[in-house]
């Protein structure tokens, strides 16, 4: 637990201190969510739950996706497999140092929703509820994070990330704009319009047990894929 | 000699090449080198021990057990890596902490920040670091660790002057703790300095692994170098492989310095004759060459 925290620290303040993975994912959800969701004809308690997705979809694809696959072949990452400690220490120390961004580059939208009362038009509990199916969509596209970072290459691992991360927060309805027309079909079936539904219907204090069986098909396509890459990296560059 | 490390015919193949085969040794206190032409496989077999690498068979061993990567083995070693990267916004002090809290029992940090100097970038974060500066923080992270095994692939890349001494110190005061240091180097001058022990690596295998006096000594070549007129009189060619140096001066290899000498110094004029024994990277190239051939 010691070494956890230990490399838990030394990521963050890695990344703290990196602007140009810092000031993109704590500014832009709070941007868009003051330019545009606020003025969505929507609940906003939805509204402020849809950005917060937003927050943490960006930290997911971007710590996990791009963190992983642009240092996956740094000297660093080998000289740290030299050092006396488990490789579950560093997965486990990803995953933790991943939360914490959520967690930090949410708080700007949880201000402003303060300020605005968005989070004062839902019932505390069923507050709660959509901060659980926050949760389980957060661990969906973790996982994806994880999987691109695993596959992508190191060059091309931001733009890639980039044409995901856009299209996907639109696709699900993350900007407020939950009237997608003809692209409704893809809505649905795709990883973030689960969520959204999800998070939706967790503030209605409904289930939606096809939001979640859409969640668990991505979580175990997704899970699976980035176990193949992990043991890939492991077994090629590390072996 | 009571082994701390060793390789027991350990072999490491990838696609279409094989890196390692066959190799074995076994080291223990004292520094060593271990040498060889680049892809020779220095680097694979310090992979290796360390765990960063593992064998496609064989198995290496520190103080009797078998490295498994991130095993409890790995806290008896700790190493200078040949590309030295750190994550370029942390600072030198937190990379430092960050390296000694794997240990059970690191140095003190003001001892490792004296010996390399370090006192003036403790707060400057590594990627304003210079190229020596970098080098120093990767040998000051293998110290502090105050593991019996150190390994230093390439250590005295890109240090000046002033840091080669500092490095070279250290490397010695290891030795006299009773620590087995492990190089990988090209650097002849310095692993004369340091090393008592050379292994010679050549195609993923061990060929010679003796100290540095033996492999200099089994040779037994000297090297003159004299002034002269051209064209050289028959006499001098006689001697053997004559080769120009330029300016006039010319250099011939020869088992016995003492004939060849006194031939010299009777025909030619003021010849400024200087004898030198073969060097170790005389001797390295001679080796390789015959195992070549």
């Amino acid at each position: 637990m010691r070494f956890v925290a230990e490399y838990v620290r030394i990521q963050v303040l890695e990344l703290l201190r990196l602007p140009s993975f810092f000031l993109p994912l704590i500014a832009l959800p709070a941007a868009f969510y003051l330019m545009i969701g606020v003025r969505a004809d929507l609940p906003a308690a939805q509204i402020l739950f849809s950005y917060l997705a937003f927050a943490m979809l960006g930290t997911m694809m971007f710590q996990f996706g791009v963190g992983i696959a642009a240092t996956r072949n740094d000297p660093w990452n080998l000289y740290l497999l030299s050092l006396p400690v488990s490789s579950r220490v560093r997965v486990a120390s990803q995953l933790i140092a991943g939360l914490f961004f959520a967690v930090l580059f949410s708080l700007p939208l949880l201000l402003i929703g303060l300020i605005n009362g968005a989070v004062f038009t839902v019932a505390p509990g069923r507050f709660l509820f959509g901060i659980g199916a926050l949760i389980i969509g957060g661990l969906v596209h973790g996982a994806l994070g994880l999987a691109l970072g695993y596959w992508l290459p190191a060059r091309g691992a931001v733009p890639i990330t980039n044409l995901i991360y856009f299209p996907l927060a639109f696709i699900g309805g993350l900007f407020g704009t939950w009237d997608l027309g003809a692209l409704q079909p893809l809505h649905t079936f795709s990883p973030t319009g689960a969520w959204a539904d999800l998070i939706n219907s967790a503030l209605l204090g409904e289930s939606n047990g096809q939001a979640l069986a859409i969640l668990g098909g991505y979580l175990l396509i997704c899970g699976f894929v980035a176990i193949w890459g992990y043991r890939r990296v492991e077994q090629t560059q590390y072996r | 000699m009571t082994a701390i490390v060793s390789w027991e015919d350990v072999s490491k193949n990838y696609p279409g090449k094989s890196a390692l085969s066959g190799f074995t040794l076994s080291l223990g206190p004292g520094v060593h080198c271990l040498l060889g032409s680049n892809g020779a496989g220095k680097s694979t077999a310090l992979n290796i021990l360390t765990g960063v690498r593992q064998p496609t068979s064989g198995t290496a061993t520190v103080l009797g057990r078998a490295v498994v990567r991130g095993g409890p083995q790995a806290s008896l070693l700790s190493c200078v890596p040949q590309a030295v990267t750190f994550p370029p916004t942390l600072k030198v002090r937190e990379v430092l902490r960050f390296i000694s809290v794997h240990y059970p029992d690191p140095l003190d940090f003001a001892a490792v920040q004296d010996a390399l100097s370090l006192q003036g970038i403790l707060d400057k974060q590594c990627g304003g670091l210079s190229g020596g500066q970098l080098r120093r923080l990767g040998i000051a992270g293998s110290i502090i660790c105050n593991a019996p095994v150190l390994i230093m692939d390439e250590p005295l890349a890109g240090l000046d002057i002033e840091g080669r001494a500092q490095v070279r110190s250290i490397i010695l005061e290891q030795r006299s703790l009773g620590r087995c240091i492990i190089m990988a180097s090209h650097d002849y001058a310095e692993i004369e300095a340091t090393a008592d022990t050379v292994t010679l690596v050549k195609d993923g295998r061990n060929i010679l692994s003796e100290d540095i006096e033996s492999v200099r000594q089994r040779l037994g070549l000297y090297q003159l170098s004299f002034s002269a007129d051209a064209p050289l009189p028959q006499a001098v060619r006689a001697l053997g492989a004559v080769e120009p140096m330029g300016a006039g001066r010319y250099r011939l290899v020869t088992e016995d310095p003492d004939t060849a000498s006194r031939l010299l110094l009777d025909i030619l004029e003021d010849p400024k004759l200087n004898v030198l024994q073969s060097s170790l990277e005389d001797a390295v190239s001679v080796i390789l060459s015959e195992e070549k051939a």
